[in-house]
C-alpha cells in the first residue's frame, strides 16, 4: 500500500497578501490586514466598501501577448503561483515520467472576467464576444495551461465546488498519489472575483460584510471578497529525500463530507463528519492538533456551526485549541481559499506560530472557541487542521503536519 | 453594402500578418498554408477581426483544408459582400 501521506516540496501564491511565499507567510504570520477600499466600485454600486483583491499583479510581466489573448485572470492568477511551486520543487529537471505528473486545480467561479466583457460587448456595445471566451472561460483552463507549462501527461483536471474547490483538489491530488496513479501532482486553487456582476451578486445574498470581516466575533456581519491563487506540489513520500529537496510539510490526510441539505446554510453534521474523518484517515488523535486553520468567514451561521463541530470533535480539548480564520486578513478567495488557507497553515507549522484573528471586538458566547484574537500566538505544535465548507454543503477537512513529522 | 475584392483580399492578409507567431514569414497567395505556421487560434482572430471589420458572419466548414493562403482568402471571401466590377 502506498504511504497515506503526501510530501509538499513547493509552494506558490497571488493574493493579497503578496505574490510570493516569502511575502505571504510573513502577512499572515504577523496579522496583516490585506484589505482595501473598493476604490474602483462607485458608491451605490454594492454595499460594501472594502475587498482583499490581488492589487499590483501585471499579466504582461508574467506572459506573453499571444498567451493574454488565451488566458482569464483566474488562468493567469493560477499559472503564476504554479510557476513558483514548480520552481521551489525542483521538479523541472528532474526527469519525472510526464505521464506520473498530475494537475488539479480548484475553481469556484472559472472565467466569468471574461465572460463578462463578452456581455458588456454583446449588450453595450452590439458586437460578439471575444472569440476564444470559451477556452478561456473554461473551468479546466488553469489546470490545462499548468500542464502545458511543466509538461504534466497525467492526470489533469478541474475541481469546482465552491468555497471548498482548492481543498478538494489538494485531497483529490493526495489520492492519486495515494492510488499510485502519479508521483506527483500540482494542486490548489484559483479565482478571480473582482468583475462587477460577481460583486453585485454576492451583494444581493447579504453575506458581504459592510466594513471589515471578523470572524466569531460578536457584532460578524459576513466576508469580505477576497480572491487569487494558491499552488502546492505534492509528492509520493520518499522521492523528496531521494533528490535532496527540501520538504515544507506534509498533508497527512483529510476527508470529504456532504450536508445533503441546505443550498447556503450549513450544517454543523456535515462539518463535524470532516473533521473526523479527517482525523481518522490522518491516522491522528485529537491532542495532536495544535491548531485549526478555520473556515471562518465571518457570517453569523458558518461561525456558529463551525465552532459548535469543533468543540463537538474536540470536547474540552476546545478550549486550549487556537483556532483563527486567515479570511480576516486576505478575505474570502473563494474557490482559491482552501488553497491560500492551506498554506497559512504550512507558515503556521513551520514558523509555530498561530495567526491571529483580526478584527476581532469581544467573544460571542455561541462561538465558544479561542479565536486567537490578541495577535499571532507562539504554539508547538506538530499538526494541524485546515476547513473548508461550501455552498451547496460540502465539506473538506485537511490534516497537515509539520515537516519531519512523516516519515516512511 | 458592397466591398472591393482586391482591398478585402490586403485587409485579409493584413489580418494572417497580424497574427501568426512568426512575424518574419513572408507571404502571398501562392504560399503554402503550411509555411505561414498558422494554427487554430490564429485562424478564429482571423475570422473574428473579418466578421468585426465587414459586418458579416464567416461560417467555413469546419475541418476546412486549405492548400494556399489564396484558398483560405477565397474561402473567407465567400462570405463578403463583393463589388460587381463587371462592365
Amino acid at each position: 500500500m502506498a504511504a497515506p501521506w503526501a510530501d509538499v516540496t513547493g509552494r506558490g501564491v497571488v493574493s493579497s497578501a503578496g505574490q510570493d511565499i516569502a511575502a505571504f507567510n510573513a502577512a499572515i504570520l504577523s496579522g496583516k490586514s490585506c484589505l482595501t477600499p473598493m476604490g474602483e466600485y462607485p458608491p451605490g454600486t454594492v454595499r460594501f466598501t472594502m475587498g482583499a483583491p490581488v492589487v499590483g499583479f501585471d499579466p504582461a510581466a508574467h506572459f506573453d501577448e499571444r498567451s493574454l489573448g488565451t488566458l482569464d485572470r483566474f488562468s493567469q492568477f493560477g499559472a503564476c503561483a504554479a510557476r513558483q511551486a514548480w520552481a521551489e520543487s525542483g521538479l523541472r529537471d528532474a526527469g519525472t515520467p510526464p505521464h506520473r505528473i498530475g494537475v488539479v486545480i480548484g475553481t469556484a467561479n472559472a472565467g466569468q472576467d471574461v465572460l463578462e466583457l463578452g456581455w458588456k460587448r454583446m449588450l453595450l456595445e452590439g458586437k460578439k464576444p471575444q472569440p476564444l471566451s470559451i477556452p478561456m472561460a473554461m473551468g479546466n483552463a488553469p489546470a490545462s495551461r499548468i500542464a502545458r507549462e511543466i509538461g504534466a501527461r497525467g492526470p489533469v483536471f478541474a475541481v469546482t465546488t465552491a468555497c471548498a474547490s482548492a481543498s478538494h483538489a489538494m485531497l483529490m491530488g493526495q489520492m492519486l498519489l495515494r492510488a499510485g496513479l502519479a508521483d506527483v501532482v500540482v494542486a490548489g486553487g484559483t479565482d478571480s472575483c473582482f468583475n462587477c456582476g460577481f460583486l453585485q451578486a454576492w451583494d444581493t445574498l447579504r453575506v458581504v460584510s459592510p466594513n471589515v470581516c471578523r470572524p466569531f466575533s460578536k457584532g460578524r456581519q459576513g466576508l469580505i471578497v477576497g480572491e487569487g491563487a494558491g499552488i502546492v506540489v505534492l509528492e509520493r513520500p520518499g522521492r523528496a529525500a531521494a533528490r535532496g529537496a527540501k520538504v515544507y510539510g506534509h498533508l497527512l490526510g483529510g476527508f470529504m463530507s456532504s450536508d445533503a441539505a441546505d443550498l447556503t446554510t450549513p450544517d454543523g453534521v456535515g462539518m463535524r463528519s470532516a473533521m473526523e474523518g479527517a482525523l481518522a484517515d490522518a491516522g491522528l488523535r485529537r491532542e495532536e492538533i495544535g491548531y485549526i486553520n478555520a473556515h471562518g468567514t465571518g457570517t453569523l451561521a458558518n461561525d456558529r456551526l463551525e465552532s459548535e463541530a469543533i468543540r463537538a470533535v474536540f470536547g474540552d480539548l476546545t478550549d486550549r485549541l487556537p483556532v483563527s480564520s486567515s479570511k480576516s486578513a486576505i478575505g474570502h478567495g473563494m474557490g482559491a481559499s482552501g488553497a491560500l488557507e492551506f498554506l497559512a497553515t504550512l507558515a503556521a507549522l513551520e514558523a509555530q506560530i498561530a495567526p491571529p484573528t483580526l478584527n476581532f471586538l469581544e467573544p460571542d458566547p455561541a462561538c465558544a472557541i479561542d479565536a486567537v484574537p490578541e495577535g499571532p500566538r507562539p504554539v508547538t505544535m506538530q499538526a494541524a487542521l485546515s476547513n473548508s465548507f461550501a455552498f451547496g454543503g460540502l465539506n473538506v477537512t485537511l490534516a497537515l503536519g509539520k515537516a519531519g513529522t512523516a516519515k516512511l | 453594402m458592397a466591398y472591393d475584392r482586391d482591398a478585402c483580399y490586403a485587409k485579409i492578409l493584413d489580418f494572417m500578418r497580424s497574427e501568426i507567431q512568426d512575424k518574419t514569414i513572408q507571404f502571398d497567395m501562392n504560399t503554402p498554408i503550411e509555411g505561414v505556421k498558422i494554427d487554430s487560434i490564429d485562424v478564429i482572430h482571423v475570422i473574428f477581426k473579418v466578421e468585426e471589420e465587414f459586418g458579416v458572419t464567416v461560417d467555413l466548414p469546419q475541418e476546412s483544408k486549405f492548400a494556399t493562403v489564396g484558398e483560405f482568402v477565397e474561402a473567407i471571401l465567400k462570405f463578403i459582400p463583393i463589388e460587381n466590377t463587371a462592365s
